[in-house]
């Protein structure tokens, strides 16, 4: 999701970002670039180790169909919720 | 089974997981000001230094001390040239600007689509630059007043702005250099005008302001809205979880 609203991100943006410890970041990313989801770039700041990460169109699409399920089980709850509290004053 | 306001509290989470990839684009955008703030602070800072010394060296000058006068003149044209060196070389604003956002990791903006024809910037920056040099000459030669000189530079420098603005081919500066050219045609109206604070200060610092300030002004407002971008996105992607799981 953070990916989809930039050209590019590094390693340590995306770990502030997102809250996740280093390995457990490490490990979803390499499980999107083999999903075809994200492209990795590895290169070096001085000696420094730079890995930076770019949503793919496989990637954007995949996102874009998961917000468009999202939409539609949300939908499904919302019919079912005021068939199941009509009463409940709550109504969407 | 969860009851409906359950159901409603995530799709409100879902709602706001989609804000996400606007506050990173948000984010990038505005941090490209980094350099930017940082020339415009040095001048700024520079402007104020400048008027503060001539303040201070106002007796000196009046009671004709050549030596003290002398000395801090010179002491001015050094510091004014070692600032635009440094400046002006490009590396100190990248560094700095840089280091504003280095514990954020690093993050590039989408390249977007220039709204306007290559020409057309290369046509109303000629034509700018044209009339830039045109009202120096003229204020020069007596033609054209100093005291209006920034509402008559407003006519081409706002065009300018707002083209440059809109050409944008690379993400060089943030969405909201867009406040510049209105800030700059405001300010040009209020000193036409003779607004009441406005008729108290020279032309020169109401070019001053209009540029280098309000230029500051824009970028510290890119800055703030980064950050605050920054902490929401951080703040939807790892929310408290206060809610017992079933």
């Amino acid at each position: 999701m953070v990916l989809a609203g930039v050209a590019s991100a590094d390693f340590n943006f995306l770990l502030g970002a997102l809250g996740l410890t280093r390995g457990n970041l490490s490990t979803h990313m390499d499980r999107l670039e083999r999903s075809g989801y994200v492209a990795i770039a590895k290169s070096f700041n001085g000696r420094i180790p730079h890995t930076s990460y770019q949503i793919t169109a496989a990637g954007q699409k995949a996102l874009n169909e998961y917000w468009a399920q999202l939409d539609v089980i949300r939908n499904i709850e919302c019919g079912h919720g005021k068939r199941r509290a009509p009463g409940s004053g709550t109504g969407i | 089974m969860e009851n409906h306001d359950e159901s409603a509290d995530r799709g409100q989470d879902d709602q706001g997981l989609k804000e996400v990839p606007r506050l990173a684009e948000r984010y990038a955008r505005h941090r490209t000001t980094g350099p930017f703030l940082i020339v415009s602070l040095v001048v700024v800072a520079m402007f104020v230094g400048i008027h503060a010394v001539l303040y201070l060296v106002g007796p000196y000058i009046k009671g004709h001390d050549q030596a003290i006068i002398g000395l801090i003149l010179g002491g001015m044209v050094v510091v004014v040239v070692a600032v635009t060196l440094l400046v002006g070389g490009g590396k100190f604003p990248r560094r700095w600007g840089q280091k504003l956002y280095d514990r954020d990791g690093q993050v590039h903006e989408r390249p977007r689509p220039s709204l306007v024809p290559r020409w057309l910037f290369v046509l109303v920056a000629v034509a700018a630059g044209t009339c830039l040099a045109g009202q120096i000459i003229l204020s020069r030669l007596g033609y054209l007043s100093t005291r209006y000189s920034q509402p008559i530079s407003a006519t081409y420098a706002v065009p300018f702005m707002i083209i440059l603005g809109l050409w944008r081919k690379t993400p060089a500066t943030s969405s909201m250099m867009g406040l510049w050219p209105a800030l700059y045609a405001v300010h040009a109206i209020l000193v036409a005008t003779d607004a009441p604070f406005f008729r108290s200060i020279d032309g020169g610092t109401h070019m001053f302001i209009a540029t280098f300030g309000y230029g500051a002004v824009i970028g510290l407002l890119a800055y703030v809205d980064s950050r605050l971008a920054l902490r929401k996105l951080r703040r939807l992607m790892h929310p408290k979880r206060t809610n017992v799981e079933p």
